[in-house]
């Protein structure tokens, strides 16, 4: 089966390089028999990597210890849902993720534009099979899955077979594991078609909306898929990782953020493309830095250029990386620079006040966040660069600036749709905007009488009053016009209306989902926790919380052993719950992993980790944290995907009375 | 195992490759000007739609709205005006094209001997390719 999963993906690097050259050929002489080509190469390269995909599969359910990739990943005595899902645990089978995921998507581009944009279509083709060359070469050539185990016998190398493997990583025990990886994969890979698109207009010069109404519902999912999966991977570190937060600036989720922002920024400006016909350069600019991040990302977790907790280690792949990225912004800017001339906007901003304004304001602070991001993930590299030490800055240094970007972009999220597109006047400004501040500083008023006197956060709750209140109103106001036209019920009316622009309204969805979210972020500025070292019946306390330590158990299974303390937690003297955190030793990979317990309700989250012995081996070390609002996170990720779902639905048309 | 690999792998190679042998024909370039006012067309409408929208919500005065409506309102006239000049003459180019690709075609034919079959779309009846009108009702070929 090594063997089969070997040659298939061999066929894969000939298939892609097929693909790319036929696609240009067919750009450049425009015959049909090309691209048709092109497009069946598309087909067989996704038929090949899924052929190897299951190869690779087969390997790792019947635990063939033999290839290195399934000793080096999982064990015997790992469940069997593990075994499958280890395809991405590990480097080599994570790039075969990204691999196949690549041409499961030229495929499907090549499929649905099979009898359209016979322009475009060619460099589409050429560019995405360019991609799946890149990453055939590392399949095939430099991280291949299928290398088999060698051990030296006196001079020469000879196979063997482990008797049994070296286990799942514990903290990739866990049920997110199934979906995180793949839902970011598909965000980080779905990038490259509207990258694709972009490029195909520099080339055809064909620099009208076409690409990018070809390329908005790709935009947006890959969008949506890069929220889930950054989100995700937050909730997976919460419950896995055992340090009480979900997002430490860390390289890698720095890396899965990057794109994300450059994306946000474009599905904005791109309206202003399609209203005024202006930034069409700038708009080119973002989706090929998407996509250009997206590929950064994946070097960045390859490469050990920067150390992170869940980059792999230094697997040789940083030069290929550096190359093909290079070619990339080679490549695109000098076709940016060789088009800017037909990329000059058709008309000019007429008014500081108005909705274009508002979304040129979004662009600049998204820009803003992502030189920043970039810069303080790159900073260990810089600066070694220049003083030979790597200088790692840390999460104050991140949220010191990301704090006040991200306040100021939720604003904007309230007040951009409250203005109007070309101009705005002072006096609509003053009915817009006065109930909606005026009931926001009254919140912010009640809120410090409460109690809440930390200046972020109460910053933090007054915008995001405004943005909620602004997005209601939106919402009402458009429905009560409409029932007063068709005579529908209130809720009917908003159905049809947001129905009819689904873009609109599933924007709004996801604002409010931003909101939301914010508020659960904001929660961590009343963080709290404690430390104790307990023995059985002991106590401690936390706010208004009391802890008695009732036992501690020990058990083991086939795939690790475990000690779990049991807390009575108690408010006011009154019993609540019982929470176990507990703490695994994995035999396989001989490591140890903290499983934490968590008493969440929409208010705050209790959230206990074992951290383990205490010195003389008599207690045991617990950590308490109290999280205020974090469902509040989730929750608003919730939101945001419906959000995005509704934004994909097609608009609906009515038919005016009297059409057939 | 290895044999059944090679062999479908070979098979999909040949399918891949056949159609670069198949004697083909290449497609012609879109108009571009004329996508172009296509786009501005779109843009213009969409702006009047979004103009009576952010009024009927409050965000703009009456007068401002009057006068952004008249704008826009002028602008679309001049792009359709523009748009349908641009169509007649890039309609002229599609007949020259059709035209001289007929030819081609009928050379081909006549050369396979194989004439392809064409029905008419009003009544359904079998006709000559090269007929211009359907020799039962009289409904013009396209």
């Amino acid at each position: 089966m090594a063997d089969l999963g070997n040659i298939l993906l061999f066929f894969l690097f000939p298939v892609s390089v097929f693909t790319a050259l036929t696609a240009l050929a067919a750009g450049i002489t425009k015959r049909r028999g090309l691209l048709e080509a092109a497009r069946r190469g598309a087909y067989a390269a996704f038929a090949v990597t899924t052929l190897a995909v299951l190869a690779l599969e087969y390997l790792l359910v019947t635990s063939d210890f033999s290839i290195e990739y399934v000793a080096s990943n999982t064990n015997f005595a790992l469940p069997l849902f593990y075994k499958i899902v280890a395809l991405w645990a590990g480097h080599n089978g994570s790039l075969l993720l990204w691999t196949w995921i690549v041409t499961i998507f030229i495929a499907i581009v090549a499929y649905q534009h099979r009898h359209k944009n016979n322009d475009l279509m060619p460099y589409v083709l050429f560019v995405m099979g360019s991609t799946m060359v890149f990453f055939s070469i590392l399949s095939v050539f430099i991280s291949n899955p299928f290398q088999t185990l060698y051990q030296e016998v006196g001079n020469t190398l000879q196979e063997f077979t482990a008797r049994d493997g070296h286990g799942l990583n514990p903290l990739l025990q866990h049920p997110a594991m199934v979906i995180h990886p793949p839902v970011l994969f598909i965000g980080y890979v779905g990038s490259v078609v509207p990258f694709a698109f972009a490029i195909a207009a520099l080339i055809t010069g064909k620099l009208g909306t076409e690409w990018i109404h070809t390329t908005r519902r790709w935009a947006l999912t890959t969008w949506g898929f890069l929220a889930v999966g950054i989100i995700l991977g937050g909730k997976w570190a919460y419950v896995e990782l055992g340090w009480g937060g979900y997002w430490a600036w860390d390289p890698v989720e720095n890396a899965s953020l990057l794109p994300w922002l450059t994306s946000t920024a474009y599905l904005h400006s791109v309206m202003i493309q399609e209203r005024k016909g202006m930034l069409k350069i700038w708009n080119m600019a973002l989706v090929i830095a998407t996509y250009l991040l997206a590929i950064f990302g994946t070097f960045l977790t390859r490469s050990g250029i920067v150390s992170s907790v869940h980059a792999f280690a230094n697997s040789g792949l940083g030069p290929a990386f550096a190359i093909f990225l290079s070619m990339g912004i080679i490549f695109s800017v000098t076709l940016l620079l060789y088009r800017r001339k037909d990329l000059k906007p058709d008309e000019e901003m007429e008014s500081l006040v108005s909705r274009e304004s508002g979304f040129l304001f979004n662009n600049l602070l998204f820009l803003l966040a992502t030189i920043a991001v970039l810069w303080g993930t790159m900073f260990p590299v810089i600066s070694e660069l220049f003083t030979g030490d790597q200088i790692t800055v840390g999460p104050p240094w991140f949220n010191n600036i990301m704090i006040p970007i991200g306040l100021a972009l939720l604003l904007l999220t309230g007040a951009g749709p409250l203005l109007a597109w070309r101009h705005t006047s002072v006096e609509t400004l003053k009915r817009s905007f006065g109930w909606p501040i005026l009931g926001s500083i009254i919140f912010i008023m009640a809120l410090y009488a409460f109690g809440i006197h930390d200046g972020w956060a109460l910053g933090s709750f007054a915008i995001s009053f405004f943005v909620m209140w602004t997005i209601l109103v939106e919402f009402v106001k458009g429905a009560n016009i409409r029932r007063k036209n068709s005579g529908e019920n209130f809720l009917l009316a908003m159905y049809m209306l947001s129905r009819k622009n689904t873009r609109r309204y599933g924007g709004y969805l996801i604002h409010a989902a931003m909101v939301v979210m914010f508020v659960g972020f904001t929660g961590n500025a009343f963080n709290s926790e404690t430390r104790a070292e307990v023995g059985e019946g002991d106590s401690f306390n936390l706010g208004p919380y009391t802890f008695n330590a009732i036992q501690i158990t020990e058990a083991q299974t086939e795939n690790y052993s475990s000690q779990t303390l049991e807390l009575e937690m108690f408010r006011n003297d009154r019993l609540i719950s019982t929470i176990s955190p507990e703490k695994r030793y994995y035999f396989a990979s001989e490591q140890p992993s903290t499983e934490v317990d968590i008493y969440s309700t929409l208010r705050e989250d209790i959230y206990a980790v074992l951290s383990g012995m205490s010195n003389d081996g008599t207690k045991v070390i617990v950590q308490v944290y109290r999280n205020p609002l974090v469902n509040m996170v989730w929750i608003g990720a919730f939101i945001m995907g419906i959000g995005t779902l509704f934004a994909m639905l097609p608009n609906l048309r009515e038919n005016k009375a009297g059409d057939k | 195992m290895s044999f059944l690999a090679y062999t479908t792998g070979i098979a999909f190679l040949i399918w891949i490759i056949l159609p670069l042998f198949k004697k083909d024909s290449t497609w012609v370039s879109l108009y571009m000007e004329a996508d172009e006012l296509a786009d501005k067309k779109k843009r213009v409408y969409g702006n009047i739609a979004d103009l009576e929208f952010d009024f009927a919500m409050g965000r703009l005065s009456e007068k401002d709205f009057k006068h952004i409506r008249q704008a826009f309102l002028s602008e679309a006239g001049r792009v359709i005006e523009k748009l349908e000049s641009q169509k007649s003459s890039a309609f002229m180019d599609r007949i020259e094209n059709d035209i001289s690709n007929l030819g081609k075609k009928r050379k081909t034919k006549k050369k396979n001997k194989n004439r392809s079959k064409v029905f008419c779309i009003e009544c359904g009846t079998e006709n000559l390719p090269e007929a211009k009108f359907c020799m039962k009702c009289g409904k013009e070929m396209s």
